[in-house]
């Protein structure tokens, strides 16, 4: 039996297969995937060894890479994989997509562990696939090792390829350069790859990570000379573009990347997952060795180090552990191991001591090079804390805060008389106005009025709709099939794949177009995913129910409540279809801008700079100022809301402090952003180094007449 | 006394003791230790001995990492006796001695305690509080002690009503200790997931939990359904004196049935009936924090009446010798990194 579920869920045009709610694959896309892992290194196993290729496939039960090396004309291949389930899906529900290729005379398969495969058997093969599931316990990290890739490459014949799945490099920027450096400490020099696979997208997978690897490095002019059979979707020109990767990426990965020699490194790193980030910025081509070479030669680790993911919680937290330390014995530690290094760490030590004092302050200019020390102790206490995972232990959650300094036991009565916040029947009325929200409470359905993008003028083009489901507290499906966010009581945002419109819920048109976010579009369209999958179970069992009990419809309010609920999820049901299928086919958005990583996210789009700044991303990606503190008196609200129509940068007063094309100032703007940094202030905790920031601007923007 | 490696024959032994000890958990059962290793933790058990006799000890859980990393994990523990702050001090300070060997060995910068007790005693000295608990805290626990009607009266007055209006409209909640439920189980689970946005296990750990505990009678799933409908599910585990809801999931279409509390209400029933004092609700929101990631359930949890309780949570004691090792040997990998 499979240790595993699998399941194959059918979706319009095609099929998608999960393992344990992971997505394998979705036929209409595997292809990207499928052939950007074998065919690179058929064609230049093919190319270097000009003779007939014996082949293997780790994983890949599924047979769809294995289709790839047997279209291509392999002489043999061996498939390895532990999931006898998959296999048989392979050969029953998937072989009108993998052409029935386990059952090919030329395949062998086995089912077994692939480590053990390795290190008994003796044969060598002109090129291994590694197509493993995503890594998520030690067991599955063990396929990610140095020990692994060193049995891999003692089963490859001289000149050998090997290619492998990997992580997204964006969303796992540090295992995913842990896995390169792991690949060249074994001696498999390694090229990545960036693929984006829309089905992947669409989970808030991020763009996908692989690596074509051999024991002989690949020289670029053989990876210019690759080409690939006509009419699939790899071509010369696609995976030269598979060879380009985000320097953001690199910048945020490599210092903090590894060799990964024990599974539970790349579990600590696998559990630093970064939430995705608009596309765009700067390209590292991987096509060009000297370029990379010196690409990452030039990311100099310490002297850059920064960790996106150091939230002002986590830096609170690390700062009040740093203050309490016991620093005496532990700097003489250091110094004690540093005394047998080179002497420049231990000067870097005497520096921390001596600026100590300051550091603990935070004071200190993050240039300074006791800083970088200081901070490169962060780092490795957030190591500390991420190697210390949910799933190692037991399950669990963050912390809640407070010191811990222990105390009396404190104890509070639940007072009998409260009232439960659960018992509802949005579902059973004749008609659905209220959402239930992930909590459980029920809320009047807002309605909203709004005008679509493209829309015309005048009354006629606006729409009127209802928050029809919940998908989260802040998250809605209207009844016409659109999906909103709400910022707060007064606002909303429209969401469409290329823009992101801000409306006031008293007014049809949007205030400012902002750029999506990719995460929560992404978010959305899981969670969508998830609820219409629910309702089909909810449906089929009423179907059911409903065929035996309606006729008591007209006598039995419990019947007839049960057949409203089978209406009204089947009507939420449709509006989910219809938002998923929008937020999927709408036209994407232009590539968006690289957001500095110390940017403080208030809202999709809306970004705190430096303590003082509001810059706004419009729907073109174009960045702008907003004098949110600024003076001058506020403009024409009717004007102002669209505040992009006005000439920018005309806005009078400080403009000489902003970066960007400063927008104008405008009473509609200040109150939107007034909202969203209460809201934002309200939802941090007492100590957090954040709410002095938002106060001071709130308290600039009372002194505005802002509030 | 001596501290010595505990080995499979001191099986009953020790869960007898961490069993028995307020400040423990299921987390230092012997049951839980070998599903961890077999998870791939690599596991310690240390038993602490007075005239030939265990009184105390700890199961120490650790992910091995080549980074110099890896916390020597204690949750639910050390097992000590709490009581008598004299002993407790003694076997703490024999404890902290051997932890620091093992640091030595492994190259573990931090020990992480996290007994389940709500005073720091004095002899935990510059332990630091840390930022991640994994036994979460505070939590609302549910005395167990009296017939159906005592359990029923302690509960708020519409936690009650709910459970009726369950029973009336039919709920059937069905438990296993094996893996039949499993599969149902999960899907809720996992919707109940991607609604709060929160990383589940996949259903594999689940299979492997029930596996490993189902047969002790420490874990067992529930299912309640409506009209043959699943709508709400839970893994239950039951060590010592206390059941604890470990994981759960609800349909968001079949709230009005009430579901979860007919299957919290036959938790409880099973727990009492199995000798459990306490229902251990894990975790609910502090009263301050409205934010918190808990307070949308926490409401829920508190119709099954209870207290909550605030533990000390996880405290940290840094290994400077090793936390030094592992700084300057990434100062040095990274200098080397820039030349």
């Amino acid at each position: 039996m499979s240790r595993h579920r699998l399941e194959v869920r059918e979706v319009p045009g095609g099929r998608a297969f999960y393992i344990d709610g992971s997505l394998q694959f979705d036929s209409r896309d595997e292809a990207v995937y499928h052939e950007a892992l074998a065919l690179p290194p058929l064609a230049l196993a093919a190319a270097r060894l000009k003779r007939p290729l014996k082949a293997l496939v780790l994983g890949g039960g599924d047979g769809l890479a294995l289709k790839r090396l047997l279209d291509g004309g392999v002489k043999s291949a061996e498939l390895v994989d532990y999931d006898p389930g998959v296999v048989a899906l392979a050969r029953a529900e998937f072989a009108g997509y993998n052409g029935g290729a386990l059952d090919d005379r030329r395949v062998k398969v086995n089912i077994g562990d692939a480590v053990k495969f390795l290190a008994e058997g003796r044969g060598l093969f002109d090129l291994a696939l590694a197509d493993f599931t995503f890594p998520e316990d030690l067991a599955g990290c063990s396929l990610f090792t140095r020990p692994f890739f060193s049995a891999v490459r003692a089963r490859l014949a001289a000149g050998g390829l090997f290619a492998m799945n990997a992580v997204s490099p964006d969303r796992f920027p540090a295992a995913f350069w842990s896995i390169y450096r792991t690949l060249a400490s074994a001696r498999l020099y390694p090229r990545p790859l960036r693929l984006s696979i829309p089905s992947f997208t669409s989970h808030g997978y991020g763009d996908w990570g692989m690596f074509l690897a051999s024991p002989r490095p690949i020289k670029d002019s053989e990876l210019e000379a690759l080409r690939f059979g006509p009419g699939g979707w790899l071509t010369a020109g696609t995976f030269k573009d598979a060879l380009r990767l985000r320097v953001s990426g690199i910048e945020r990965g490599l210092p903090l990347s590894g060799i990964i020699k024990k599974p539970g490194d790349l579990l600590c790193l696998i559990n630093m997952v970064e939430h995705a980030f608009p596309g765009g910025g700067a390209m590292a081509d991987f096509s060009d060795s000297a370029a990379a070479r010196s690409l990452l030669a030039g990311i100099p680790g310490a002297e850059k180090l920064r960790w996106p993911q150091l939230s002002a919680e986590w830096e609170w937290w690390l700062m009040e552990t740093l203050r309490l330390m016991d620093w005496e014995p532990f700097l003489a530690e250091l110094e004690k191991s540093a005394a047998l290094l080179p002497g420049r760490v231990l000067e870097e030590i005497r520096l921390l001591r001596k600026n100590l004092p300051e550091l603990l302050k935070g004071a200190v200019p993050d240039t300074d090079r006791a800083w970088q020390v200081f901070a490169l102790l962060m780092t490795v206490l957030v190591f500390v804390n991420m190697a210390y995972p949910d799933n190692a232990y037991a399950k669990g959650y963050g912390g809640s805060g407070g010191s811990g300094d222990g105390g009396d036991l404190e104890i509070t009565f639940f007072m009998q008389n409260q009232r439960s916040p659960f018992h509802n029947s949005v579902f059973q009325g004749a008609e659905v106005f209220q959402t239930l929200t992930a909590s459980g409470i029920p809320r009047a359905a807002h309605f909203v009025r709004y005008r679509a993008p493209g829309a015309p003028a005048g009354p006629s083009g606006v729409k009127d709709d209802r928050l029809f489901f919940a998908l989260t507290d802040e998250s809605f499906v209207s009844k016409e099939g659109e999906f909103f966010l709400s910022l707060g009581n007064e606002y909303l945002i429209n969401a469409k794949p290329d823009r992101f419109a801000l409306l006031d819920k008293l007014q049809p048109d949007p205030l400012f177009e902002f750029y999506p976010d990719p995460s929560a579009v992404q978010a959305a369209l899981g969670g969508m995913e998830q609820h219409i999958k629910s309702a089909d179970k909810a449906l089929d069992s009423y179907k059911k129910w409903l065929a035996w009990a309606r006729p008591a419809v007209v006598f039995s309010r419990e019947v007839r409540a049960n057949s409203n609920e089978a209406k009204n999820i089947a009507a939420i049901r449709g509006s989910l279809l219809k938002a998923s299928k929008r937020l999927q086919e709408g036209p994407a958005a232009k590539t968006g801008p690289d957001i500095p990583a110390d940017w403080v996210r208030l809202a999709p789009g809306l970004y705190l700079v430096d303590d003082d700044e509001i810059v706004m991303v419009d729907k073109d990606a174009s960045l702008y100022s907003y004098p949110y503190q600024a003076g001058g008196g506020v403009r024409n609200t009717l004007q102002s809301k669209l505040a992009i129509s006005f000439p920018l940068g005309t806005s009078p007063g400080a403009a000489g402090r902003h970066r960007y094309t400063l927008l104008p100032k405008s009473a509609v703007m200040d109150k939107f952003i007034t909202a969203v940094l209460l809201a934002a202030n309200s939802r941090i905790s007492a100590g957090d180094p954040r709410k002095a920031i938002f106060e001071t601007l709130l308290s600039a923007a009372t002194g505005m007449g802002h509030i | 006394m001596r501290i010595t490696g505990l080995k499979k024959e001191h099986f009953k032994l020790w869960n007898d003791l961490a069993g028995s000890s307020e400040g423990s958990g299921f987390m230092q059962s012997w049951e839980w230790s070998e599903f961890k290793e077999a998870e791939g933790a690599k596991v310690e058990r240390l038993g602490i001995f007075d005239s030939g006799k265990l009184i105390a000890g700890a199961i120490v859980y650790r992910v091995e990492t080549s980074l110099g990393v890896s916390p020597l994990a204690m949750p639910h523990g050390p097992v000590l006796p709490w009581k008598d702050a004299v002993k407790a001090g003694a076997c703490y300070n024999l404890l902290r001695k051997k932890l620091e060997a093992m640091a030595e060995r492994t190259g573990s910068p931090v020990a992480r305690l996290e007994p389940f007790i709500s005073s720091r005693p004095a002899f935990l000295g510059p332990a630091l509080r840390a930022p991640l608990d994994l036994v979460p805290t505070p939590t609302l626990l549910v005395g167990l002690g009296g017939d159906d009607a005592g359990l029923l009266a302690a509960m708020t007055q519409k936690g009650r009503y709910n459970v009726r209006l369950a029973e009336r409209k039919g709920v059937e909640v069905a438990s296993s200790q094996t893996n039949d439920l499993t599969g149902d189980f999960h899907e809720l689970f996992e919707l109940t997931c991607s609604r709060h946005s929160f990383h589940g296990e996949p259903v594999g750990f689940f299979n492997r939990l029930t596996e490993a505990l189902g047969p002790a009678g420490m874990a067992r799933t529930y299912l309640a359904s409506y009209q043959g409908m699943p709508a709400a599910a839970a893994v239950a585990v039951f060590f010592g004196g206390k059941a604890t809801y470990l994981y759960g999931g609800t349909s968001p279409f079949l709230r009005h049935t009430m579901a979860s509390y007919a299957m919290h209400w036959r938790i409880m029933r099973d727990a009492r009936d199995k000798g459990m004092k306490l229902y251990d609700m894990y975790g609910v929101a502090p009263t301050d924090q409205p934010h918190h990631p808990y307070a949308k359930f926490s409401a829920f949890k508190a119709r099954f009446g209870g207290t909550m309780v605030r533990t000390i949570g996880a405290q940290d004691i840094y290994f400077y010798p090793q936390l030094a090792k592992t700084l300057v040997s990434r100062l040095a990998g990274t200098q080397g990194a820039a030349s």
